[in-house]
């Protein structure tokens, strides 16, 4: 009969020992056969026996006892294959040679999803989307004699920028999965503009829809969140050896990171002092046609109620006593 | 204003003493032998004002002013003594006469609105000046005394030219060379009765005077006031009351105004030239290499009412911007080009600081108005030491009419909320369709077009 003892002490250091004679002894002291060093272990403090199939452990006399499966025992009580004890701080399991050990973690995994986003066309087609909705962007803004030079270098910069992401997340997926994903990588980053820009237009749309307050504002931010969580945690997929939970919640709390960062940074540039009016400038000619309209009245009833905005309310004039009016010196307009 | 910061004095030093030569070389034999007699006879009169830095001990202001009563009240611009009154514990007054005799200066009344002041000297000294009256003919000499840029008084003569009418408030348009540092010194007439207050220069000889009228107007006020009142420790509460009834004054005479002379620009016609107190101008704003054209019409007022160092209010605009596309340019990026105008406004708001205003509050929505699709946006901010006194803008984008965008910018500061909504629903209202008949309203909108007047 074979045992392999696996000896773990305080500092998660493991040891295997192999015995095929018995009895074990284990203690503190230099005759033992497991010699553990550890302050709350007597110096012979656990006899391990087998005879035949079965094994037993027995108390040498110790000090302060032990845990099988952690309940206290004392005496001699039968352990089998599997079972831990815990001496001081000291934990050791036994093993029978055929123990059953859990199945290989896999290094990298082929996921439905991401095969089929890798696949040549489709990665090339929400690289050419992506490149597309740049183009776009640069091309409303530049009206330059450059034109042609300026989206040149938009569409370079984009392209620069989608490669870069996705070499920077190959480099540390193969080297933590053995395998690069390159192709999946890209239309990540790829899919992650498109949707932006989609999203984008939600945000503006939300805006007409409710003159820009916090109901927007939740919806910017939210949106925002949402997209860079499900890129943070397919690039994690792709290029971490991080179990399902851990990558939702990796994800998670750099994307709320991100958001809130942006939240604060924005709110804390705001309060200083603006000497010119904050609004909303957005016109996108398509869905403003759909955004609701107002009467001029009803337009004006809401000016005047802006009038009793609680920001106006800190400043309450003293009344001031005054026998004649001062103004105006109201001498007639020659006209 | 004529007042001169210390800081610039060194600057000015050598270009102001060659004018000050200048204006010496010009007069006639015999107009110099009356402006000895009248500075002999009333120089007397006329100190120098000075506001004290009370930590450093320095001249933070320098202007002029002259006794009124023989109590020993001195009459002066607003402006002068601006500093003294916003920050008590940091500035005080003092005067210099023209001896050299010195003594403190306490803020008793003043009006913000004219630009005036009366401040009561502790020891009153001799002589003061009577005050007499604006209503001269035109072409009558005026000697007005001072003393520009610190450099010692002077009497400076010119002529009386009548009242200006191109603001809400007239001043004395006066041909004579007024200078930095002669605000709030008395233009006299022979009789060395006051006409007017020094205020200020518009260069090249055309100056400008505060008529004596509400000079009196402000001495009698004075005089309504409680023995021994601390005007300093009520100032704001009196100033707000001023601007108050300025601006009721003044955008009540726009209101009053039946027709603001309707002119087509663009897709709509427009309010055009709606008060005297206004100056417009126009012109087209882009260059040929732009790949749009826009043209604008501005009508501002041109004078502003001062009320602290970086501070001041008053003014009135409104701005119409027209823009249409060159070939160029398709219906998605000319677009992104209104946007971006629409997003940097046309009005700036430098007249207040941090400590003196509050952030802006603005409102947006869409609105149905002159048969197109608006982008309004309504914003205020109020000011803090007169909370009933707010700075209105509002801005209005038209969307939804092709290659075409036209913005309105209506700009008025230093108003109160009744002023800002009348001013603004009435300013909505005349803003009417391009012809006229070519109005159309969606079903669901009711536009009253009744004249809205408060």
């Amino acid at each position: 009969m074979k045992f392999i003892l696996e000896v773990r002490n305080h500092d998660d250091d493991t040891r295997h020992f192999a015995f095929t004679d018995f009895p074990v002894r284990i203690g503190r002291a230099f005759n033992n056969d497991i010699i553990l060093k550890d302050p709350y272990v007597s110096p012979h403090h656990l006899r391990l026996e087998c005879d035949g199939e079965t094994c037993t452990v027995t108390d040498a006399g110790s000090e302060n006892g032990f845990l099988l499966n952690g309940e206290t025992k004392s005496g001699t009580v039968q352990v089998k294959s599997g079972d831990a004890l815990r001496l001081g701080e000291t934990e050791i399991a036994l093993y029978a040679p055929d123990h059953p050990v859990a199945d290989t973690l896999p290094l990298h995994k082929d996921y439905p999803i991401f095969s089929w986003v890798a696949q040549p066309l489709n990665v090339l087609a929400c690289f050419l989307l992506s490149i597309v909705i740049t183009l776009g962007w640069a091309w409303l803004e530049i009206w330059s004699d450059q034109e042609g030079l300026a989206l040149t270098a938009a569409t370079a910069a984009t392209a620069g920028i989608i490669i870069l992401w996705a070499a920077l997340w190959s480099v540390g997926g193969r080297l933590t999965r053995h395998k690069a994903h390159f192709r999946s990588h890209i239309a990540l980053i790829c899919l992650y503009m498109i949707a932006g820009t989609v999203a984008w237009y939600i945000e503006a749309y939300a805006d007409f829809l409710t003159n820009g307050n916090w109901l927007s504002q939740c919806v910017t931010y939210g949106l925002n969140f949402i997209l860079l969580g499900f890129l943070l945690y397919g690039s994690l997929t792709l290029a971490s050896k991080m179990r399902h939970r851990k990558r939702v919640f990796v994800a998670t709390a750099l994307s709320l990171g991100v958001t809130v960062s942006v939240f604060i940074f924005t709110t804390v540039s705001t309060r200083s002092f603006n000497q010119q009016p904050v609004y909303s400038a957005t016109l996108e000619p398509y869905l403003s046609g759909l955004a609701p309209t107002q009467t001029v009245n009803a337009f004006m009833a809401d000016n005047e109620r802006l009038f009793s905005d609680k920001k106006f309310a800190h400043a309450i004039a003293t009344p001031v006593r005054q026998k004649a009016p001062l103004i105006p010196f109201a001498r007639a307009r020659h006209k | 204003m004529l007042t001169l910061k210390v800081f610039m004095r060194r600057f000015f030093h050598i270009l102001s003493f060659s004018c000050f030569i200048a204006s010496l070389c010009l007069p006639r034999a015999a107009l110099a032998d009356e402006t000895e007699r009248l500075y002999q006879t009333y120089g007397n009169a006329v100190y120098q004002v000075e506001v004290i830095d009370m930590t450093s001990q320095k001249k933070n202001v320098l202007g002029s002013g002259f006794q009124i009563t023989p109590g020993g009240l001195i009459a002066t611009n607003y402006h002068v003594i601006a500093e003294a009154l916003q920050h008590p514990s940091r500035d005080r007054v003092i005067y210099v006469s023209n001896k050299g005799a010195m003594g403190a200066l306490t803020i008793v009344d003043v009006d913000v609105v004219h630009d005036l002041a009366l401040v009561q000297m502790q020891k009153p000294g001799r002589e003061w000046l009577k005050l007499g009256s604006s209503a001269l003919p035109k072409g009558t000499d005026l000697y007005s005394i001072g003393n520009p840029h610190d450099l010692g008084f002077t009497i400076v003569p010119g002529t009386f030219n009548g009242l200006s009418h191109d603001s809400f408030i007239d001043n004395i348009h006066f041909s004579g060379a007024l200078n930095p540092g002669m605000s709030g010194g008395p233009a006299i007439g022979h009789d060395g009765a006051v006409a007017g207050i020094n205020v200020a220069t518009a260069g090249n000889g055309i100056g400008f005077l505060v008529p004596v009228e509400p000079l009196k107007a402000l001495l009698a006020h004075y005089r309504t006031l409680p023995p021994h009142y601390d005007f300093v420790a009520h100032a704001d509460a009196h100033l707000q009351t001023q601007l108050l009834a300025s601006q009721n004054h003044n955008i009540g005479e726009l209101l009053a105004n039946k027709h603001w002379g309707s002119v087509p620009f663009g897709p709509v016609r427009v309010p055009g030239h709606i008060d005297t107190a206004l100056k417009c101008w126009g012109g087209m704003d882009s260059k040929e290499r732009d790949p749009f054209n826009a043209y604008f019409s501005i009508c501002s007022t041109q004078d502003r009412l001062f009320l602290d160092e970086g501070f001041d209010t008053g003014a009135v605009l409104y701005r119409y911007d027209y823009f249409t596309p060159k070939k160029r340019l398709n219906l998605v990026r000319f677009y992104n080009f209104y946007q971006g105008q629409f997003g940097t406004p046309e009005a700036d708001y430098q007249n207040a600081k941090q400590g003196d205003v509050t952030d802006f509050s603005c409102n947006g929505h869409f609105i149905w108005h002159a048969g197109y699709r608006w982008k309004a946006d309504f914003c205020i901010r109020q000011y803090k030491k007169y909370p009933q006194i707010f700075d209105m803008h509002l801005y209005m984008a038209m969307v939804g009419a092709g290659k075409k965008g036209f913005i309105v910018t209506l700009m008025a500061q230093g108003v109160s909320k009744e002023n800002a909504i009348a001013f603004a629903r009435r300013f909505i209202h005349e803003i009417k369709p391009n012809p006229p008949h070519a109005e159309q309203k969606p079903p669901h909108a009711t536009d009253s077009h009744a004249g809205s007047r408060p």
